[in-house]
């Protein structure tokens, strides 16, 4: 890959073939923690569609999952250390979005 | 058609006021409404919402909220809560299907299957096992190879989809012509109806106890019931594996060897026949292919004096038909990247892939082929189209067709696409084939429901109009809705 927004974008389309190298200890994990998700989740970030507040990032900081799942990408990607290299260059934020979200029926 | 982008989603969205009653159900770490988590699940593995979601944007709606139960129990809860405040429910495994079968149409509520995991029995004697819907399809398979036994479905998305996906969307694995699609293979289910109760069908190989209630759940997509358990046939690893490549002078050469296979009561693992694209694609450099330019991929598997009869009588009818056996790096080559999918780099570098897959019988594959080919050829010149059949009956086959596009503009793929599907879906039902033989229905099929069940689509409705009356599992998917015959396309 030429540059770390190619490798997000080229995960992030991928189905995740690699999700089955992820332990069921505990009952399974989230969508958002598979490779692909925090790839798109990261893309977003670095392409200024969402916000990385403590939320996001929170959420990007889970790469125990795609970690595993290194070794088993038929394409020889590593998501995880890309992900958290992303969450090291952010500067922490003070806003967490989820306490600003109305109450109501959506 | 108005696009929804992450930030104008995220900008709209207020948390529903029951989350706090539901969390009381899973507890808190099990209900998410954030919106980074929300985007996450208003996906699957459409090529629409791919191309969609590449963008930063919302293929439909975002869900209102995810939640993920820990056990059938839990399941019923959330189910009979959401009846109360009249949320609709989308069921939810790996979204690894294709046809938007879990895309929030409308803010509907995910449920999560996968902490619903665990292998719960393999019985030895009976040759079955028992799982929980939730579990990845993989794992399972591996769970079971580690006591010597397979389950013998073998999904392309086999890593990256739950036996309940399976399950639901009426799957079919890569050894399917000799172990069966999954409808074949279910044995027992264990499902959560719309109004919370649990319907337990225990597992047996027949029975004569009125119509299959098991096959109103396989392929149900969830509008019935969300299956929480499943007991499945499984068969002992088999004692050895032959693969073989063969160059034949023709697809009617190839469909008749193929056909004289099925009906000679011989079971091979895996036969896969390739159109001269697909075939010109996976034999660059092997002689034999320049004048026979179809290629056939044949496995055969079990006992090995059996497999060696079977292949043997196999090669003897590929030959009559003008076949030459050749090196085996096309075979090699499919075993190592059957579990891949190819449609990663296209939709990562702003191209455009779709696949359709159809059935017919024998009499009838010749005149699709070519009349589907012609069809899309006729309709724009930049559509790269091919085909092969990959799963095999008695009766006819699978065809399974690769549409590709390149980096244009969206709104363009997206017509032409369209039209693509338009004209090979109609003249699939013309020719008295079926629209869909192991990808579902889920949202994109919507429009050809009525022409694929005739009446029969007012029985499924009955069915649903009974069982869930308020419309809140699944709703808009599989043609059930009367706008979602003409609303339903991309």
């Amino acid at each position: 890959m030429t540059n770390e927004r190619d490798l997000l974008r080229f995960c992030a389309c991928c189905p995740a073939p690699c999700r089955s190298a992820i332990t069921i200890d505990g009952g399974g994990v989230p969508e958002t923690q598979t490779p692909s998700s925090l790839a798109l989740i990261a893309l977003a970030v670095l392409e200024g569609r969402i916000a990385p507040d403590r939320q996001v990032l929170a959420i990007l900081r889970r790469t125990g999952p795609a970690r595993q799942c290194v070794a088993a990408c038929p394409y020889g990607h590593d998501i995880a250390t890309a992900v958290e290299k992303l969450v090291a260059n952010t500067p922490e934020p003070t806003r967490a979005t989820s306490d600003e979200y109305a109450t109501g029926s959506p | 058609m108005d696009r929804l982008t992450l930030k104008s989603a995220a900008a709209t969205y207020a948390k529903p006021r029951w989350a706090a009653a539901l969390e009381k159900i899973t507890g808190e770490s099990n209900l998410f409404c954030d919106i980074p988590t929300l985007w996450i699940y208003s996906r699957d593995r459409s090529p629409f919402a791919n191309f969609r979601i590449r963008n930063g944007q919302v293929p439909k709606t975002l869900p209102s909220a995810v939640v993920r139960p820990a056990d059938a129990g839990e399941i019923s809860e959330v189910v009979k809560f959401a009846r109360r405040h009249a949320i609709a429910i989308i069921p939810y495994g790996a979204g690894s299907g294709v046809l938007g079968g879990t895309l929030p149409l409308a803010n509907e509520l995910v449920l999560d299957t996968k902490r619903l995991n665990r292998l719960l029995d393999i019985n030895e004697v009976d040759g079955t096992a028992t799982v929980e819907a939730g579990m990845n399809g993989a794992q399972f398979e591996k769970a079971l190879n580690e006591r010597g036994f397979t389950a013998g479905h073998f999904p392309q998305s086999l890593h990256m989809s739950t036996v309940g996906g399976w399950v639901a969307c009426r799957g079919a694995g890569q050894a399917s012509t000799r172990y069966g699609k999954i409808e074949d293979i279910v044995l027992g289910l264990e499902v959560v109806l719309p109004d919370g109760r649990l319907l337990r069908i225990r597992p047996v190989s027949r029975r004569s106890t009125g119509p299959s209630l098991k096959d109103l759940f396989v392929g149900s997509e969830g509008i019935f019931g969300i299956v929480t358990q499943v007991t499945l046939r499984i068969w002992r690893l088999p004692e050895t594996r032959h693969g073989a490549t063969l160059a034949f002078p023709g697809v009617t050469a190839g469909f008749d060897a193929m056909r004289r296979i099925m009906q000679s009561e011989l079971r091979p693992a895996v036969l896969r026949l390739y159109d001269e694209q697909e075939t010109s694609q996976r034999t660059k450099g092997i002689a034999e292919f320049a004048s026979r330019p179809v290629l056939a991929i044949l496995e055969f598997s079990g006992p090995k004096r059996l497999a060696d009869l079977e292949r043997d009588m196999a090669l003897d009818i590929c030959a009559a038909s003008g076949a030459v056996r050749t090196q085996n790096t096309p075979y090699d080559d499919w075993q190592g990247h059957r579990f891949t999918s190819s449609s990663a780099p296209w939709y990562a570098n702003g191209r455009y892939s779709d696949t359709i897959e159809i059935i017919g019988n024998w009499s009838a594959l010749p005149r699709m082929h070519a009349a589907m080919t012609q069809a899309v050829q006729s309709i724009s010149s930049q559509i790269q189209f091919s085909a092969h059949w990959s799963h095999f009956y008695p009766e006819g086959a699978c065809q399974y067709m690769t549409l590709r596009l390149p980096a244009i503009a969206e709104d363009e793929a997206l017509s032409l696409l369209g039209q693509v599907w338009q004209r090979v879906q109609n003249s699939c039902i013309e020719m008295d084939g079926s629209i869909s033989h192991h990808h579902g229905i889920g949202l994109f099929r919507n429009p050809w429901m009525r022409g694929e069940l005739g009446t029969g689509l007012d029985v499924m409705r009955e069915i649903k109009l009974q069982l869930d009356p308020e419309n809140l599992f699944v709703p808009g998917k599989l043609g059930l809705d009367d706008a979602s015959e003409i609303d339903g396309s991309i």
